[in-house]
């Protein structure tokens, strides 16, 4: 057949519908010209239709003629050999349940790798170019992203750079209260200026975005811009909204200028902001509010830019870094980031290392069904062998191996997609699973996963196809029938490819548990706070600050009254949530200042978050509730700074302006992240309407929430309750993105090593299997049960062992790319590489000994019989 | 795969006489083709219908192309003709069998 006529036929196969009607057109005029004839020559019109179709013989017969002769014969063929695989792989379901297994493991990371990076990358904001967009605030010295903290005047310099930004616009959050009939709900927003729809390049989906007009409202009520799902829910998309005036609590009102356009996800992931008094609502935003006109009159704003065209997000960071330089405190250095990475967080270098696991894994699978496949081509070498002898061609069984190829890959790909779903599920909480979803589709995801499967089971195939089908010889086939062992170069690939694995396995092993054990030091750290048994509440008070005082005194009572309670104290921000902490430089006449954070607290705080009290004491009753207190409390570092050797209690720093008396000195936090150590801080007695309560139990934490809550909401009817949860679920959340890259390079590591474990098991049994003549002969000839054993547990632990050490070296430099997740673990640290190399090898073992005890019980007569 | 069959022509001659009757009469529709191969084995019966899986066939190997007419009965149609590759297919074929008929005849003589 030539190519020509078997691409016609292809194309055939292609057009048979039409062609099938074509025919049935041709047949209907072929009967119709026959009776016009018959007609002619005088038959009558029944007479004539009956020749016609005695002459035309069988039309069935010939559509199904015509149909042979256009059916591809190729593809007929290759149809056979898919139906044969099927069948062949139906009757050895451990070889293709253990290879399709091995493919979904191995695509089924590496489609979760690449899912989750496309989302967290490519994710869906509902802004037009985010990649386009940064932002731009002070470098955090050792902490993840960068800081909030810009000052109005560094804004308003990188706001005049119009070479290298299109557009830069400053952010803040706020909150209003809305009273809708009996209900209270606390709406969550920004305030922005002007230049935040250019920025992000938003069109409103109801009436207009911002003009200068509203900048002056001339005691109307300010201008508001609310959010598409909050018009929905609230307003049913009313466009009416528009022009309306909503009466918000604490007499705010505002007039609905425009709405949000639908989808808009800003700022989605995290902004920039912990330590600046900023926390964000994330993803939808019921409103926006207008700030004021220019940046500088925004001190603690978060600023956003859009980067011109053609502006490389690290140029622009040189350019930002290069104006803002601040020769007060050298290590205060602005710059810019881009949204998506400072988004990533601590992921922006788990996720490529996720992506350099999976890649790894995948090697891994790959290896691994390759092994297989060369011991299944052993196998079915009888059977080849026969198939030669007999006339089949050796392209015949090429083919037959790729369709045997092509099963398993889409029974692999099948399970990578289960793998995904399923690994998807249980991330849900660390990766936002919400934005994978909205990345990926089923389809892409379906995609990769049987893209990567096929290339893996073809590239297995083709080492077998090398290693099998030239070699076989239909003279061979008596050697066969004598059950030789494999060649040696098979079983020499074998080998090569199993301790390759453990090689590569022993290097995911050591990186997982380096970023395990880095997780496990940095929740057992000292962070000067005991977070056992402490729940926090996050309230908002509104109304006149006079009427706080009594409102929290009488909250305190409450709480402490509560049987289990052991101390109640306020504070305006819960260490690592972010929220309102105060940075404010401390200083002493004549030994300058230091950077220093702080917050107010009242009564019990720090009994009740438990940061021990070194020196001194905390703050009165009548500290907390006079508004003329002028004692603060600082932690140990401040005191060491300023007092060195000295007491601190009785001393006076200067803090907003004024000398303050130091009263106490406690152990420092670890407020901002808890890989980073306390700096210097301070505390002042005061009250604040939006608090944190923390209380500390006597028992559970997790079990005094409800009654907290509860507590809370009873105590006045002016009072919103957030978030109430046990302290250790802020904490857990605040290392969430080291929690994630541990579980997923944990959960790379472990599949890695199950894939290996098969891969070794498979190898040892397949040369046991082949040396079974060989050791019933030993039998015969007096070996002992023990004897055998040790001889394939020898060479089995001769090929991990070479594994593990060539791991082990490798792992050290390997460990070194996973630094920035390590915490008070060194990369390359020989007992973390030890202990695992260890574990392996016993597992390794273990698993060959199941292979050796069941060549040890081989019994002769059955086979030499 | 199993070849048309027609009690009339000998296994794989069919294409051959298809080939030689477009060669010899242009274009022609799918009834014109048996018709005139039914008048040169004067009368004897062919079943009609076999003419159309060897047209495909000679199709797709592109010794001929179709075209679509209208019939005398208005009825759309496809009327074959002999490519150029057809062409000298047909002379290829004509004179192989010419040699096998000649040879043939001579061994069955030599045997009457």
């Amino acid at each position: 057949v030539t190519t020509r006529r078997w691409l016609s036929r292809l194309a055939a196969l292609a057009r048979g519908r039409r062609l099938d009607a074509d025919l049935d057109d041709e047949i209907r005029a072929h009967l119709e010209l026959a009776e016009r004839d018959a007609r002619a020559r005088g038959l009558t019109a029944d007479e004539a239709r009956r020749l016609a179709r005695l002459q035309f013989g069988c039309v069935e017969r010939v559509r199904e003629q015509h149909r042979d002769v256009r059916r591809p014969r190729a593809i007929d063929a290759f149809g056979r050999d898919l139906r044969f695989a099927a069948r062949r792989l139906r009757a050895r379901p451990g070889f293709a349940g253990a290879a399709a297994l091995t493919l979904a493991l191995g695509a089924g990371l590496a489609t979760v790798a690449f899912t989750t990076t496309r989302a967290l990358i490519h994710g869906p904001m509902g802004v037009a170019d985010p990649d386009r967009l940064v932002w731009i605030g002070t470098r955090v010295p050792a902490a993840e992203g960068i800081g909030g903290g810009v000052s109005g005047v560094e804004a308003d310099s990188v706001a005049s750079q119009t070479d290298v930004f299109a557009a830069v616009a400053v952010i803040g959050s706020r909150a209003r209260v809305l009273t809708v009939g009996q209900g209270r709900a606390e709406w969550t927003g920004l305030w922005v200026t002007l230049q935040l729809a250019d920025v992000l390049r938003i069109t409103p989906a109801a009436g207009r975005a911002f003009t200068g007009a509203d900048l002056d409202h001339r005691g109307a009520a300010p201008a508001m811009m609310m959010g598409f799902s909050r018009w929905q829910r609230d307003f049913g998309g009313d466009p009416a909204i528009v022009g309306r005036v909503l009466r918000f609590e604490d007499n705010k009102p505002h007039t609905i200028v425009g709405v949000l356009p639908r989808g808009l996800r800003f700022p989605d992931g995290r902004a920039p902001g912990a330590g600046s008094g900023v926390e964000f609502a994330l993803g939808e935003q019921d409103f926006w509010i207008l700030g004021q006109e220019l940046p500088s009159a925004l001190p603690g704003g978060t600023v956003v830019a859009r980067l011109r065209d053609g502006m490389a997000a690290e140029a622009a960071a040189a350019r930002v870094e290069a104006i803002a330089a601040d020769a007060r405190d050298p290590d205060r250095i602005a710059t810019a980031v881009t949204i998506r990475s400072h988004a990533l967080g601590a992921m922006r270098r788990g996720v490529p290392l996720l992506s350099a696991f999976a890649a790894l894994v995948l090697a891994i699978a790959c290896a691994n069904l390759t092994t297989m496949m060369l011991a299944r081509g052993s196998q079915a070498h009888e059977e080849a062998t026969l198939r030669l002898a007999l006339g089949a061609d050796r392209v015949d069984l090429v083919r037959l191996m790729v369709a045997e190829a092509l099963w398993i890959a889409l029974a692999g790909a099948a399970g990578a997609v289960g793998f995904t779903a399923a690994a998807r599920a249980l991330f849900a909480a660390a990766i936002d699973a919400a934005v994978v979803e909205r990345a990926t589709s089923l389809g892409m995801t379906a995609a990769f996963a049987l893209l990567t499967a096929t290339l893996v089971a073809l590239a297995a195939t083709a080492v077998r196809v090398s290693a099998e089908a030239w070699r076989i010889r239909p003279s061979a086939i008596r050697v066969v029938n004598r059950g030789a062992s494999a060649d040696r170069r098979v079983t020499r690939a074998m080998n090569g490819f199993v301790c390759a694995q453990i090689a590569i396995t022993l290097v995911l092993l050591t990186g997982g548990a380096l970023v395990v054990r880095s997780l496990g030091r940095l929740l057992a750290v000292d962070a000067g706070y005991d977070r056992r048994g402490v729940v926090a509440a996050d309230v908002l008070m509104f109304g006149p600050p006079a009427e706080f005082v009594p409102y929290f005194l009488n909250l305190h009572e409450r709480l402490r009254a509560l049987p289990g309670v052991e101390a109640v104290g306020l504070v305006q921000s819960t260490p690592l949530t972010g929220k309102w902490i105060i940075r404010e430089p401390l200083g002493l006449d004549g030994r300058g200042s230091i950077d220093a954070s702080g917050t107010f607290v009242a009564f019990d705080y720090f009994e009740a978050i438990g940061t021990p009290v070194l020196d001194g004491r905390t703050f009165t009753r009548d500290e907390v509730t006079s508004s003329r207190s002028r004692v603060i409390v600082i932690n140990d570092v401040a005191a060491a700074h300023f007092f060195p050797g000295e007491r601190a209690v009785g001393r006076r720093l200067t803090l907003l302006g004024r000398p303050r008396e130091v009263v106490g000195v406690v152990k420092g936090t670890r407020d901002v992240e808890l890989s980073v150590a306390a700096e210097a801080q301070w505390y002042q007695p005061a009250f604040v309407g939006g608090s944190q309560v923390i209380v500390r139990t006597s028992d559970d934490a997790a079990a005094f929430v409800d009654t907290i809550r509860r507590e809370l909401l009873a105590s006045d009817a002016r009072v919103i309750v957030k978030r109430v949860e046990p302290l250790a679920s802020v904490v857990a959340r605040s290392v969430g993105d080291r929690r994630t890259a541990a579980q997923l390079l944990a959960g790379a590591a472990a599949v890695a090593t199950v894939l290996a474990l098969v891969g070794l098991y498979g190898v040892v049994n397949f040369r046991s299997l082949q040396r079974r003549r060989e050791f019933s002969v030993r039998v015969a000839l007096g070996a002992s049960p023990r004897t055998l054993m040790m001889l394939v547990l020898r060479q089995a632990a001769a090929i991990s062992m070479l594994g593990v050490s060539i791991g082990a070296a490798a792992a050290v430099p390997l460990s070194r790319s996973l630094e920035s997740l390590l915490f008070s673990v060194r990369a390359g640290d020989p007992s973390t590489t030890a202990v695992v190399a260890l574990a392996l090898a016993a597992m390794t073992i273990a698993t060959s000994a199941i292979p050796a005890c069941r060549a040890a019980r081989v019994n002769p007569v059955d086979l030499l019989r | 795969m199993s070849k048309p069959e027609s009690s009339l022509f000998p296994h794989g001659t069919l294409d051959l006489a298809i080939l030689r009757t477009l060669d010899s009469m242009g274009a022609l529709h799918g009834y014109a083709i048996a018709r005139r191969l039914e008048q040169l084995a004067g009368g004897a019966t062919l079943s009609q219908g076999a003419v159309y899986p060897a047209l495909m066939r000679l199709e797709q190997e592109r010794l001929i192309k179709a075209k679509w007419g209208l019939s005398e009965t208005n009825r759309r149609v496809k009327f074959y003709s002999l490519t150029a590759a057809g062409t000298k297919r047909l002379q290829r074929e004509v004179a192989t069998w010419k040699q096998s008929v000649s040879l043939l005849a001579r061994l069955l003589e030599d045997e009457a």
